[in-house]
């Protein structure tokens, strides 16, 4: 039984569509990767699912039922939760009230105490902060509250878009940890990243993606495999971009 | 000169309340509400009409009431409609609604004002420290301050107070958090509604008459507020607002002669404003992407 | 989120709609119309022929705000000022002297005592009108999107706010009478052909592509810089002087002139209709203004009462302005592109 099930995805902005076929299958407590370089469709392809873009062909399936089409406020309370690229934390708003939101998109209003606590566990940093305005953090620190406003809802799938952008090594490192242990509690995860090395040791597979098609599938093995990455990255024949 | 302070704060508060009724509107939906004084006109229309015949307390509710109701079809007749639409087209829309609505008032009401005699006790006067003040004065700050007051801890406290804040930063990444959208802009008419027939109270008992283009001009006063105060920001339309009143209120008892010029310095700090500070002069960091 | 870079895909060409280059049909075709619609409404009488007159003004007007909203995307509700400066420059030039000197008394001596013939004011008040234009864009065309709007806005309110109240360079609140008026349907029509010619030039022209294709993509307009900035100057700077062409027109038509006469109730109605006839060509405007002016002109009359055999039927006065403020308003529900989709006009294709 998949959770997640998108096949023949396009979509893009306006007239000019990015993304061309868009295909992926993401099981319960599973971790998926998608890599690519720029401008391959990869964040595109979160938007479609999550309901902020808007696919214009192929099926997207969150527990068996069609998703395309749908607003991402009744998406989000389905269970499919998405952490934007470049956190999009408001910066205006308080910690504490960036993770209120958050719960807005729970599919019960029992049990959101447990999640706030179960998110402060996870980050401490954000309980010394919570009356801080969210602008003033540091990279580090508004990323782990857009991940952890976003877990506040209890998703059974969490998307990701480039969650190491613009942070430095070792926050990454921690942002990576945290992800792992989201993992083992049973939600599921798809990360998007341009560094394929970040994602590749964690994910159960990741997805290869270029100029809006999806051309290879990799495993952890494949890690130490670099013709085979050269390969998916950049294509045979063809120059670095 | 007591007169003279109590008429600025009172003029301030006044369009204060106009122009955070045009910056709610225009947080969540990047909308500059053209129409907006049309809300205030169907008021003042009710009031005029309604309170003659039942009294004052049944016309206030009907008026709000009307307002209320007005600002909500505007939006689920026009505004839903054009939910990905440009600011630009909204602006042009919004334009269309308001000369829309004047024509209406003007077909139904007739062009010639109506008057009445709304609540000839703001007129009168009560004694302050040994002077005379007219009681309007007195009651628009306290009705200012009131509802300015209860909008603050409505936007600040509550949980569709944090929707609307967090919908005004940032409409999509609102969404994809779970805050229904129509919800949220829904309630940002009714309140900009609520904020119009406050004004059209006021404005009607100083006037005692009302006329299809009552709320032109007090629309486009309250919009110089808001750019002035920032765009997108809401403490900022108040307090733009409540600066182009009260200094317009000074303006108008000392100058004298020269207050025929004031609308070009009004407009030309407007120009000047978006040209150097587009997020107006309470600047934040999300008002500065916007414009 | 961030917008995926476009290596490689090259936008399609229907995702720039209106004029891509000089077709003899695009231009000829709204002439043709133009010239037909106003000599056989003349022909019905003097009182049609007037009302023709005063629809190719406000062609013009309409013209004005195609070739820079058409072209540059960008809002402006400005122009109306730049009609008010054209109409009062040529005005004051062609009426006696007598009667400025009697009725406006504080008026500044040149002016007094300026004097021309009405065709030298027509040329006069299109300067005036770029030069204002020109000056005023080199500033709020450093605006986008909304901030312009409400910049032109702004525009408009200062112009009104100033030609109402200062009495040395115009009438200020009074009316500017006694100007000279066209003798007949001729001369305004071969104005507003002018005005057709030149916005569809501009519109055809290299730099017209260039800067609607920065209709198109903000963020290239945005790395644009500079360019696209001299670009709005430029277009903005020949709308004025379309537009002051038009206010001189209308003071030749009524044969008076004052400030509210283009105010915001003016910027309404041309801004409807070439919304309503389609922001994106020429022939939109065209479009528009015959469709919202006929429309007008019917609802005018059923609001006095128009009979037909033995009935007479009535609409409640106003009501043209409500359908009119309804038709802008559903238009951009509906088809924001107008009735004529921002295409030029072409002629039909015969197919087998």
């Amino acid at each position: 039984m998949s959770l997640l099930r998108a096949s023949g995805v396009q979509a893009g902005y306006g007239k000019v569509d990015v993304l061309f076929n868009g295909h992926i299958t993401v099981a319960p407590g599973e971790l998926v990767g998608i890599v690519g370089p720029n401008g391959a469709g990869k964040s595109t392809f979160l938007g479609a699912m999550a309901g902020s873009v808007r696919a214009t062909a192929g099926s997207i399936e969150f527990e068996n039922q069609s998703i395309v089409g749908r607003k991402p406020e009744d998406i989000v309370r389905l269970g499919l939760s998405l952490v934007p690229e470049g956190r999009a934390i408001f910066s205006d708003l308080t910690v504490q009230e960036n993770l209120r939101l958050g719960l807005t998109g729970r599919r019960s209003k029992a049990g959101a105490e447990l999640a706030m606590e179960d998110a402060a566990d996870l980050f401490p940093v954000l309980t010394t902060h919570c009356d801080r305005m969210a602008g003033m953090l540091s990279g580090g620190q508004q990323q782990q509250l857009a991940i952890a406003r976003a877990l506040v809802s209890e998703p059974k799938l969490l998307l990701l878009d480039e969650p190491s952008l613009g942070l430095a090594p070792s926050v990454i490192q921690d942002v990576f940890s945290v992800l792992n242990r989201i993992k083992q509690t049973g939600t599921a995860v798809v990360v998007v990243e341009q560094r394929a090395h970040l994602v590749m040791s964690i994910a159960a597979r990741t997805l290869v993606m270029r100029e809006g098609h999806v051309r290879a599938t990799l495993t952890p093995e494949d890690v130490r495999d670099e013709a085979k990455l050269a390969e998916a990255y950049f294509g045979t024949g063809e120059d670095k971009a | 000169m007591i007169q003279t302070i109590l008429d600025a704060l009172s003029y301030g508060g006044l369009y204060g309340l106009a122009a955070l009724g045009i910056g709610l509107v225009f947080g969540v939906m990047r909308l500059v509400n053209f129409a907006h004084g049309e809300l205030i006109a169907i008021g003042a229309y009710l009031l005029i009409i309604s309170v003659p015949t039942l009294g004052l307390p049944v016309g206030i509710v009907i008026a709000v009431v009307g307002t209320a109701i007005l600002a909500l079809l505007m939006e689920l007749g026009v505004f839903k409609r054009l939910r990905s639409a440009g600011p630009a087209v909204l602006l042009v829309a919004s334009f269309g609604v308001s000369v829309f609505l004047q024509r209406i008032y003007e077909v139904v009401f007739g062009a010639l004002p109506l008057s009445a005699q709304v609540a000839p006790w703001m007129n009168g006067v009560i004694e302050i420290a040994g002077t005379s003040v007219t009681r309007g004065s007195i009651v628009t700050i306290i009705l200012a301050l009131v509802l300015l007051g209860g909008m603050w801890f409505f936007i600040d406290r509550t949980t569709m107070g944090l929707q609307i804040r967090a919908a005004s930063s940032d409409f999509q990444t609102a969404r994809l958090l779970g805050v229904r959208s129509n919800r949220v802009i829904g309630a940002a008419f009714v309140f900009s509604g609520l904020l119009a027939a406050a004004v059209a109270f006021v404005a009607v008992t100083q006037r005692g008459s009302v006329d299809p283009l009552f709320g032109v001009n007090i629309t486009i006063l309250a919009l110089v507020g808001t750019v002035i105060g920032g765009l997108g920001s809401l403490q900022g339309a108040a307090l733009g607002g409540f600066l182009v009143g009260s200094t317009i209120s000074l303006l108008n008892s000392f100058l004298g002669n020269y207050r025929v010029y004031t609308y070009t310095w009004l407009f030309i700090l407007v120009i000047i404003v978006l040209l150097v500070r587009p997020g107006g002069l309470v600047s934040s960091k999300a008002a500065r992407e916007r414009v | 989120m961030s917008q995926p870079t476009l290596t490689g895909s090259t936008l399609p060409s229907s995702a720039v709609p209106g004029v891509t280059r000089f077709r003899w049909p695009e231009l000829l075709g709204p002439i043709a119309v133009v010239i037909a619609v106003t000599y056989v409404v003349s022909a019905l009488g003097a009182s049609s022929s007037f009302l023709v007159q005063g629809a190719l003004v406000t062609l013009v007007m309409v013209l004005a705000l195609q070739v820079f909203i058409g072209n540059s995307g960008v809002l402006s509700f400005g122009q109306a000022a730049f009609a008010m400066v054209g109409g009062f420059a040529s005005g004051l030039a062609t009426a006696p002297v007598k009667i400025k000197e009697n009725v406006l008394s504080d008026l500044w001596e040149p002016l007094k005592v300026l004097s021309m013939g009405v065709w030298p004011s027509l040329l006069l008040a299109v300067i005036v009108g770029m030069v204002v234009a020109f000056i005023t864009g080199l500033f709020l065309m450093r605006l986008n999107g909304l901030a312009a709007g409400i910049a032109t806005f702004a525009l408009l309110m200062v112009a009104d706010n100033i030609f109402f109240n200062w009495r040395k360079i115009g009438p200020g609140p009074q009316v500017l009478p006694q100007v000279p008026k066209f003798e007949f349907v001729d001369e305004a029509l071969a104005l507003a052909v002018v005005a057709l010619i030149v916005v569809y030039l501009m519109g055809v022209s290299r730099r017209g592509r260039l800067l609607r294709a920065t209709r198109e993509d903000g963020l290239a307009a945005r790395a644009l810089g500079t360019s696209v900035w001299r670009l709005r100057v430029l277009f903005f700077t020949v709308s004025g002087g379309v537009a002051a062409l038009s206010g001189a027109m209308y003071s030749h038509h009524a044969g008076a002139v004052s400030a509210r006469d283009f105010y915001l109730g003016f910027t309404f109605t041309t801004l409807a209709m070439l919304v309503i006839g389609g922001v994106g060509s020429v022939w939109g405007a065209v479009v528009g203004t015959l469709v919202v002016a006929a429309i007008g002109e019917v609802l005018l009359r059923l609001e006095q009462g128009l009979q037909i055999g033995n009935l007479i039927i009535y609409v409640p006065n106003g009501a043209r302005g409500v359908v009119i403020a309804a038709a802008l308003v559903v238009m951009l529900i509906w088809r924001q592109q107008g009735l004529t989709g921002g295409r030029e006009f072409a002629l039909p294709r015969f197919r087998r």
